[in-house]
Parts: C-alpha cells; sequence; structure tokens
C-alpha cells in the first residue's frame, strides 16, 4: 500500500542553531535539512544564518559561503553554477529548483528552506541518489539509431522545421527536479519512468534522424511506464528549464494513439 | 489488454455515457412520482430496455478501468493484482444482478 506514515528514522528533529556573524547587517536565514544516513541520528534542520551584503546573489552563493565559512560538513552536489549541468537541484521554499539560478532575494521573507529533492533516498544532507533514475534513462536508450548511415559517409540532415520539433525537449538537463516533484512517480517510481524520462523518451521519439521509432512506441505502451501520468502539471510547474514535461507526455500518449 | 486499448476504452466509454446518463437521469426525473407498475412499464418498454441494458454495461466497464486506475496507483504488489481482481468481480456481480432485475421486470416475473 500507499505509505501513510514517515519510517521512525526519517522524522526530522531540530538542530543546530549557528550563530549570527559578528558584525552582520543583512541577516538571512537559513533551514537546511541534514542527514547522515550512516549515522544513528535522525534527519534534522540546521538553522545558518548568513550576512547577505557578504554573500552573492544566488542561493547557491549562499550554500557555498556556509560550506566555506560556517560549516564544511554541509554536503551538496553542484558544478557549473549557471543551470547547465543540474548538479544542485534541491528543493529551495517548498519548491523543486536549481539553487544556482535562482536568487536568495526570490524567495523573501527572513527564512529560506532548503532540502534535498523529495522521496528519494538521501546519501548525504542534500545529495538525493539518484541511480534509478538515471537508470530509466538509460532505459529509453537516448542516442540517435539512425535509419541508414549516408553512403557518403557525411551527416544525417536534418529540415529546419524536423529541428524544430525538438525545441523544448533538448533544453532538459535531467536534473531531476520534475520527476521527484510527481505525486505519481514518488508512488510508483520502480515501474514508472517519470516526467524527465519521459521527455527524453519523446525528444528522441521526435527526431527525425532516429529509426527506432516502433520499438521505443512498443516499451511506452505500458500501464505503468508511461500511463501513471495523471497530467498532475506539477513538473511543468516546477521545471527550472520553463520546459513541458507533461506536454512531452501527452505527445507520446497521442502518437501511440495515431498508430 | 495493452495499455494504450486501455486508455482508449476508457476514453470511449466516458463520451459513451454522456448521452445514456442524460437520458437515465431525465427519465428518473420525470419518473419520480411515478408508481411501482409504472416504473416496471416504462422498463419493459423495447427502448428502455436496451437502453438500460447499454448504460448498464457501458458504465460497469468504465468503472472497472477506472478503479483498476486508482488501486495500480495506490496498491502495491503482491497486494496489485489480487484487489484488482476483486473490483472486476463486484463490478461483474453488480452488472450481472442488474441485468437480472431487468429481464425479470420485462418477462414480468416479478
Amino acid at each position: 500500500m500507499a505509505e501513510f506514515k514517515l519510517p521512525p528514522n526519517s522524522i526530522i528533529q531540530s538542530g543546530k542553531t549557528w550563530p549570527v556573524p559578528e558584525g552582520a547587517r543583512q541577516i538571512q536565514r537559513f533551514r537546511i535539512y541534514r542527514y547522515n544516513p550512516n549515522g544513528v541520528e535522525n534527519p534534522r534542520w540546521d538553522i545558518y544564518q548568513l550576512d547577505t551584503e557578504n554573500c552573492g546573489n544566488m542561493v547557491l552563493d549562499a550554500l557555498l559561503l556556509i560550506k566555506n565559512e560556517i560549516d564544511p560538513g554541509l554536503t551538496f552536489r553542484r558544478s557549473c553554477r549557471e543551470g547547465i549541468c543540474g548538479s544542485c537541484a534541491m528543493n529551495i521554499g517548498g519548491t523543486n529548483t536549481l539553487a544556482c539560478t535562482r536568487s536568495i532575494d526570490e524567495f523573501g521573507g527572513n527564512e529560506i528552506t532548503i532540502s534535498p529533492l523529495p522521496h528519494m533516498g538521501v546519501l548525504k544532507d542534500l545529495v538525493p541518489d539518484l541511480t534509478h533514475f538515471y537508470a530509466q534513462h538509460a532505459s529509453i536508450k537516448p542516442w540517435i539509431e539512425p535509419k541508414e548511415i549516408p553512403a557518403d559517409g557525411r551527416e544525417q540532415l536534418q529540415s529546419p522545421e524536423e529541428r524544430k520539433r525538438l525545441d523544448g525537449l533538448y533544453e532538459c538537463i535531467m536534473c531531476a527536479s520534475c520527476s521527484t516533484s510527481c505525486p505519481s512517480y514518488w508512488w510508483n517510481s520502480d515501474k514508472y519512468l517519470g516526467p524527465a524520462t519521459l521527455l527524453q523518451g519523446y525528444r528522441w521519439i521526435a527526431d527525425s534522424r532516429d529509426g527506432n521509432l516502433k520499438e521505443r512506441l512498443d516499451q511506452m505502451d505500458d500501464a505503468f511506464k508511461l500511463y501513471r501520468c495523471h497530467t498532475i502539471m506539477n513538473c511543468t510547474n516546477t521545471c527550472p528549464k520553463g520546459l513541458n514535461p507533461a506536454k512531452a507526455i501527452a505527445e507520446i500518449k497521442k502518437e501511440l494513439v495515431r498508430r | 489488454m495493452s495499455a494504450v486499448h486501455h486508455w482508449k476504452t476508457q476514453r470511449r466509454t466516458a463520451v459513451l455515457l454522456i448521452p445514456l446518463t442524460l437520458w437515465l437521469l431525465f427519465s428518473v426525473a420525470t419518473l419520480s412520482s411515478a408508481g411501482y407498475l409504472e416504473v416496471s412499464a416504462w422498463i419493459s418498454q423495447p427502448l428502455t430496455t436496451l437502453l438500460l441494458g447499454l448504460f448498464i454495461l457501458i458504465a460497469g466497464h468504465h468503472a472497472y478501468l477506472g478503479i483498476q486506475v486508482v488501486l495500480e496507483d495506490y496498491v502495491h504488489e503482491p497486494l496489485r493484482n489480487r484487489v484488482i481482481l476483486l473490483s472486476r468481480m463486484v463490478l461483474g456481480a453488480a452488472a450481472l444482478l442488474s441485468l437480472f432485475a431487468i429481464y425479470t421486470i420485462t418477462t414480468g416475473g416479478a
């Protein structure tokens, strides 16, 4: 059955409140989820207080400041700091997004809550376990399986119209914000592919150069892989790149009805 | 049943149920003050018998498909398939009983 109660070791307790830095003028509080699954303690909320005059604009800047100057133990993923690698996806102020592309000001209030992507195993603090998520992405064969190799050995051409079908799809950076915001994915992620993988699935279904359409659609014709989507639309609401996974899923459903 | 067939059938039955449900609601409203004999006579009209039978079969099938989706969402293995089978048996029995009731009324058995 669906789980209605948290297991005892995931009940979050209140943690440490770190002191206000000396001489701070503009104080911003951050309430951050801390958990070490290898330890004996339950997860906890730690409160960090920063002087925003001493900090960059983005939430990621605040996290880096905390790690560099207050608490080197705070663990999170980050890399490009410009919204293209997807590493710093986390739940900020109640919404899954990228810490590097959202400014501290956007969230307002005197406290910003940061937790890992929802309903995933936690490796430590803000780092979720994405092993299964990546395995699902691999299962849709995210590469071109060419119809035929051109005899002259050159590239396969695509008309501007054919290329246009990939707009709104190819920009996905697989940050997992959408999939982990989806209640259907929370309940059934063992089988349901989730919005990110389905958007990627449609990206290869829509590619005019791909020769594997039948097999791709056969794979999607499955009550659990595709049809767990009930157009809840959290995916589209939360996508930090402004994409529309719900529409991509609807397009797959249309392709299946058409054939 | 393939997943896309399930999806299509759910929508086709939904469309068929729009006129059938409107017809049924309208008829029941006009019969609201009628007695047992009047209602029995109404059910025994060939067109009513046909439409009522269709309504029971289509609504039952639509309900089964919808409940299956809900159960697939919220009930996990190993219970899932057993609960779906149970829902199918309950709805099947309800449909059979309803059809049997219509048959009894139209043949004057009651």
